[in-house]
C-alpha cells in the first residue's frame, strides 16, 4: 500500500474512531444506552473491516478498546471489546465475500458468545464464586419457573433472537452505507 | 519577553487570560471525571455540580439556561428517591452525564487542538516508530470536537425531511442520521488525507514539534488547590 493511501486509511480511521468514542464515552456516563449502541458500534468497526488493510483496522481497534479500557473503566472496556470484535467479524465476513445467509448468523454466533461468556464472567466476578455454585444456590428459584433445564433453554433461545437481530440490524446498516460510499465513488 | 507559540491556521484561540499547564489540566479533567463516575449519592454530586458551575463562570463560559437549573435539580430531585432504587439511578446518571458534559465545555474552552498536538509531537520526537500511532492518536483528538456538528447536521437533515420533531423516536431517523454521519466522515477523512499530504507531511517523518508551554511552579500548586475540594467531597462525603 502506498504512503497516501496509508495516509488516507489512518485519517478515515481516526474520525470514524472519533465517531466510536464520543458514543462509548456517553455509555460510561448512562449505562442503559448499551442496547442503542450494540447495532451503532459494531458498523463503526464492521466498515473499518471491509474496505482497510487488516493491520491497520487491529490497530485501530486496539487503540478504541484501550483507550475505553484506561479511560472510561473495566465494564465499558469489555463491552467496547464485544463491540468490536463482534463489529471487525462481521466486517471481516463481508469482505471475504460471504453471502448474507452465512456472514449473519456467524455474526450473531460470535456477538451470543461473547454475550453469555461475559454475563457468565460478570456473574462469576460480581458474585465472588464460580457459575456452578451460583446455578446450585439458586436451583430452589429455578424449580418455581419450571426448572434449570426450562430456564437455560429460554435464555440460550432468547439470546441467540436477540444476537440475530442485532446481527441483521448491523449487517443492513453496514450495507446501507457501503452502498451509499460506492455511489459516491469513495468505495470500489 | 518571549513570542507566543504558534498555532495551527484556523485554530481556535485559547480564551484569555492565565491558562494552566496541559499536563495538570488533563490530570485534573480525568481526576473529576472519575470522581464524578464514583459518587453515587445525590449530596456529592450536588457539590460537584455546584464546582463545575463555578469552574465554568471562572473560565468565562457563558451560562447555559437550560444547564444550570438541570444540573441543581437533578441531584435534589434524586435525593427524594429514598430508597436508592431505578429511578434514582437514573437521575443520579443523567447528573453525571451534565456535570461531566460542563467539565468536558470548560476544557474544551480553555485548551486549544495546537497545545494538545503540541504535547503529543513531543513524544513523537522521541520514538519516530510511534509517528503512525501518533498521527491516528492526534488526528481523533483533533476532529472529535467537529463530530458534534456532523451529527447535528444530519438531524437536521432527517428533521426537514420528516418536517417533526417527533420524528426523532423512531428507530429509522437514527439509522439514517448514523448513515449520513458515516458516509460523511469517510469522505471528510478522504479530503483531510489529500490536503495533509498536499502540505507535505509524510508518516515515515512524522510530525514537526512545535515550542510548547513551560510547566511552571505556578502550575503545580494550581493543580493541587484545584483538585483538593473534589477529593474533600469524596472522602468526607462518599
Amino acid at each position: 500500500m502506498s504512503e497516501r493511501g496509508r495516509l488516507t486509511a489512518y485519517t478515515q480511521m481516526a474520525l470514524l474512531n472519533a465517531i466510536a468514542l464520543s458514543l462509548i464515552s456517553v455509555q460510561a456516563i448512562f449505562s442503559p444506552t448499551f442496547l442503542l449502541l450494540l447495532w451503532i458500534i459494531p458498523v463503526i468497526f464492521a466498515i473499518q473491516a471491509t474496505i482497510m488493510p487488516l493491520r491497520l483496522v487491529l490497530l485501530s481497534c486496539l487503540i478504541v478498546a484501550g483507550i475505553a479500557l484506561l479511560i472510561l473503566g473495566l465494564d465499558v472496556g469489555a463491552t467496547t471489546l464485544l463491540y468490536v470484535l463482534t463489529g471487525t467479524t462481521a466486517g471481516t465476513l463481508r469482505r471475504w465475500k460471504w453471502p448474507a445467509a452465512l456472514r449473519i448468523p456467524m455474526t450473531a454466533l460470535v456477538l451470543a458468545a461473547m454475550l453469555a461468556g461475559g454475563f457468565v464472567a460478570g456473574l462469576t466476578l460480581v458474585l465472588g464464586q464460580s457459575i456452578n455454585s451460583t446455578l446450585a444456590e439458586a436451583q430452589p428459584y429455578f424449580q418455581l419457573i419450571g426448572g434449570t433445564r426450562t430456564l437455560l433453554l429460554n435464555l440460550a433461545l432468547g439470546l441467540a433472537g436477540l444476537a440475530l437481530i442485532f446481527s441483521v440490524a448491523i449487517d443492513t446498516l453496514t450495507s446501507g452505507i457501503l452502498s451509499r460510499l460506492a455511489l459516491r465513488g469513495a468505495v470500489v | 519577553m518571549s513570542a507566543p507559540p504558534p498555532t495551527l491556521p484556523g485554530a481556535r484561540q485559547p480564551l484569555p487570560g492565565p491558562t494552566l499547564h496541559l499536563a495538570i489540566k488533563l490530570i485534573l479533567l480525568l481526576a473529576y471525571v472519575t470522581l464524578l463516575l464514583l459518587s453515587r449519592q445525590p449530596i456529592p454530586l450536588l457539590l460537584y455540580a455546584a464546582l463545575a458551575l463555578l469552574a465554568g463562570i471562572a473560565a468565562r463560559l457563558p451560562l447555559r439556561s437550560w444547564l444550570v437549573p438541570l444540573l441543581a435539580a437533578l441531584p435534589l430531585v434524586a435525593a427524594l428517591f429514598e430508597p436508592a432504587g431505578f429511578l434514582q439511578t437514573l437521575l443520579l446518571g443523567a447528573g453525571r452525564l451534565l456535570c461531566v458534559l460542563q467539565l468536558l465545555l470548560i476544557f474544551g474552552a480553555t485548551t486549544t487542538i495546537t497545545e494538545v498536538l503540541n504535547m503529543l509531537t513531543l513524544f513523537a520526537s522521541r520514538y519516530t516508530a510511534l509517528s503512525e500511532l501518533l498521527y491516528l492518536l492526534s488526528s481523533t483528538l483533533a476532529v472529535l470536537p467537529s463530530i458534534r456538528q456532523d451529527v447535528r447536521k444530519s438531524m437536521d437533515v432527517a428533521l426537514l425531511r420528516k418536517g417533526s420533531r417527533k420524528t426523532l423516536l423512531s428507530v429509522g431517523t437514527w439509522a439514517s442520521v448514523l448513515t449520513d454521519t458515516l458516509v460523511r466522515a469517510i469522505l471528510r477523512g478522504q479530503r483531510l488525507a489529500d490536503a495533509v499530504a498536499d502540505r507535505g507531511y509524510r508518516l515515515s517523518v512524522g510530525l514537526t514539534p512545535l515550542p510548547s508551554q513551560r510547566f511552571r511552579l505556578f502550575d503545580l500548586f494550581a493543580g493541587l488547590a484545584l483538585l483538593l475540594p473534589g477529593l474533600l467531597i469524596f472522602g468526607v462525603l462518599r
